[in-house]
């Protein structure tokens, strides 16, 4: 038994440090390598016609954030339309919908309101996609405000023919809240200015995020669409695409905006949804991804790391807890020496701080200043991801034993406008 | 030598590095605790665990922390209620191992201290200035720590030991050199927003 505990222990370790040593490399390709650019330079070409998908459940609050923001984005009003989805909404959303779609010829609205429909974002999409008339769909969440150029460049990227999928750069807005939001801005940059762009740029696996991004109309509709049972409908198309030869672009230009989550509670139930959703496409894609015969070496090892990135923060738990026995069944010899040196460098080089110099790669390339200064706070953060991430991985696990229907559980908005002020004042303008 | 209490204190060795050389330690007899005090504070951190996991959740991640904390003290407290003789650890033993833990997080800070500056920076003072700030924190903390923890294990609990190992260990080491590097990249991005700064840039 103490074997095996010792022989975890070390395992731990490795995988430690080759999350380490990636993070490393990112943070270094990104700094001194030679950057990727997307399409972004002939986006004056002729573009194909999108629809923008909006799944909404309840987002009366940020509805007309996101309408203003799409309606003033640079792109031929002829081959642009807006689908938005009231998914079984019980508060202004539909109302408001309806509104700006009286107003504005481009918005379809699209009402999901029988009680016995199963309810949920992937389910909303399909039924988007289903009487979407575009070429090429553009995915947000109500909560997103992209900036203006943002369709042009992301659609701009499927002008290379092998590339299925783009992802954009998500920044949050309300940074300067409170200490959360300043760490996910601190995690946000490090995810997407460095990680993503780096993984992008080793031509590895950049993944779509579910919003802020494009993906072909034909790849999705072949295969019927999305999976309806899945919580991560977004990196389960990141992998089933990737599996299938497409490539996955991301344009770290192409910016949108969004609202992070401003409680610890929002966060937690966010992230333990992602880990669930997560780790369900991590079950279903792990063995095919090793066994690919589409991928290098290198991008299998990256996307089996990728894959696995909400499963080890409770392999580290256990961990935590394997050390602890060793301590009390006196076979400290393990942890002290060489392997402990190993161990304390790649536990808090990744795990308990992140990957803290690639954040602050980000950072500087960000130019943020004291917004750095929240660094060290990441540490506490980390034992709260472990706990909650792993409570997403049992969810995960019961779903894949029981069976069970995936329900969607949505993040708090934070946007201060009254919905039913907004339905109103909305509903004046659009008269007008 | 003896100390006024009149416990005996001395200084032994330990290999770490083969080739570089030996590791002095202080060693001591530490005061091991009654099965009273192991049963109050086993009782006191089952209610800090209870309230702390009810109560403040603006402060989520800080509870979680000092719960896991918490919880090492339990199940310390628990071992010592149930199997106080197989402790199987005298402070001596910990003496010894706080030194080569603090040995290896010392080669540790300065191998990620190294890396992570001059990655971000490659060269000028700013580099050398927080390498060498974190290695100077990380020596003088670790230092100081360690005679706190002798004093703390010696004069009241052994049962405190597995709380300071695994809790108050060397997570605040990395902690301060974390800060350190937060400033340091704060004065680079200052540096990178000047003008001589922007033309470091290659693209």
């Amino acid at each position: 038994m103490v074997t095996i505990m010792k022989t975890y222990f070390i395992i731990m370790i490795l995988v430690m440090l080759i999350y380490m040593v990636r993070h490393i490399v990112f943070s270094y390709n990104r700094l001194y390598s030679q950057q990727k650019i997307s399409c972004r330079d002939i986006y004056d070409s002729d573009l194909p016609k999108i629809s923008v998908l909006l799944p909404m459940h309840n987002e009366g609050k940020v509805i007309p954030l996101i309408f203003k923001s799409l309606l003033e984005c640079e792109y031929d009003p002829d081959k642009l339309e807006i689908i938005a989805v009231n998914d079984h909404s019980t508060d202004a959303t539909g109302e408001i919908i309806d509104h700006y779609a009286k107003a504005y010829p481009i918005i379809r609205p699209l009402h999901r309101l029988d009680p016995d429909q199963q309810r949920g974002k992937p389910v909303a999409l399909n039924d988007a996609m289903s009487i979407a008339s575009g070429e090429i769909f553009v995915v947000f969440d109500a909560d997103y405000r992209p900036s203006k150029n943002l369709l042009k460049k992301l659609v701009s990227a499927f002008c290379d023919p092998i590339v299925g999928v783009v992802m954009g750069r998500v920044i949050p807005v309300n940074t300067g809240t409170n200490l959360l939001t300043n760490l996910l801005n601190l995690e946000r940059t490090g995810g997407y200015q460095v990680d993503q762009q780096a993984r992008y740029n080793l031509n590895l696996l950049p993944q779509y995020g579910g919003t802020v991004g494009a993906f072909r109309k034909e790849l999705l509709m072949k295969d019927g669409g999305f999976d309806e049972h899945i919580l991560a409908e977004d990196t389960e198309l990141t992998y089933r695409l990737a599996l299938e030869g497409w490539r996955v672009a991301y344009d770290n230009s192409a910016e949108c905006y969004e609202e992070a989550p401003e409680t610890w509670d929002a966060r937690g139930k966010q992230v333990r949804r992602w880990s669930r959703g997560h780790n369900e496409v991590m079950f279903r894609y792990l063995g095919r991804t090793l066994r690919s015969q589409r991928l290098r070496f290198i991008q299998k090892f990256d996307a089996v790391l990728l894959l696995m990135v909400y499963t080890v923060p409770f392999l580290l738990g256990l961990a935590f807890l394997d050390c602890i026995a060793l301590f009390f069944l006196g076979k400290m010899s393990i942890i002290a020496g060489w392997v402990f040196v190993l161990f304390v460098g790649a536990f808090n080089a990744w795990g308990n701080f992140a990957p803290f110099y690639e954040i602050a790669a980000g950072a500087l390339l960000d130019g943020m200043k004291n917004e750095i200064l929240a660094l060290p706070a990441l540490c506490f953060s980390f034992y709260f991801y472990m706990w909650n991430i792993s409570f997403g991985l049992f969810d995960a696990l019961i779903d894949m034993v029981t069976n069970r229907r995936v329900d969607w559980i949505k993040t708090d908005r934070y946007a201060e406008s009254d919905p039913d002020k907004i339905a109103v004042s909305n509903g004046k303008a659009a008269e007008k | 030598m003896r100390a006024t209490t009149g416990t005996t204190v001395t200084v032994e060795t330990v290999l770490f590095i083969p080739w570089v050389g030996d590791v002095s330690y202080i060693s001591l007899e530490g005061a091991t605790p009654t099965f009273t005090f192991s049963l109050i504070n086993a009782v006191v951190s089952l209610l800090f665990i209870l309230i702390a996991s009810q109560t403040n959740r603006s402060n989520r991640p800080l509870m979680i922390y000092l719960c896991m904390g918490l919880f090492v003290h339990l199940v310390s407290s628990l071992f010592f209620i149930f199997f106080p003789e197989r402790f199987p650890y005298s402070l001596a033993d910990y003496s010894k191992l706080y030194i080569l833990q603090q040995i290896g997080t010392w080669l540790t800070i300065a191998l990620i201290s190294g890396v992570a500056t001059d990655l971000i920076l490659s060269r000028g003072g700013y580099k050398y200035a927080a390498f060498f700030i974190t290695v100077l924190y990380s020596f003088i903390f670790g230092c100081v720590r360690y005679v706190v923890y002798l004093y703390i294990l010696y004069k009241f609990s052994l049962l405190y030991m597995a709380m300071l190992f695994f809790i108050f260990g060397v997570l605040y080491d990395f902690l301060g050199m974390i800060a350190i590097y937060a400033l340091f990249v704060r004065s680079v991005s200052d540096l990178m927003s000047s003008r001589s700064g922007r033309e470091v840039w290659r693209w």
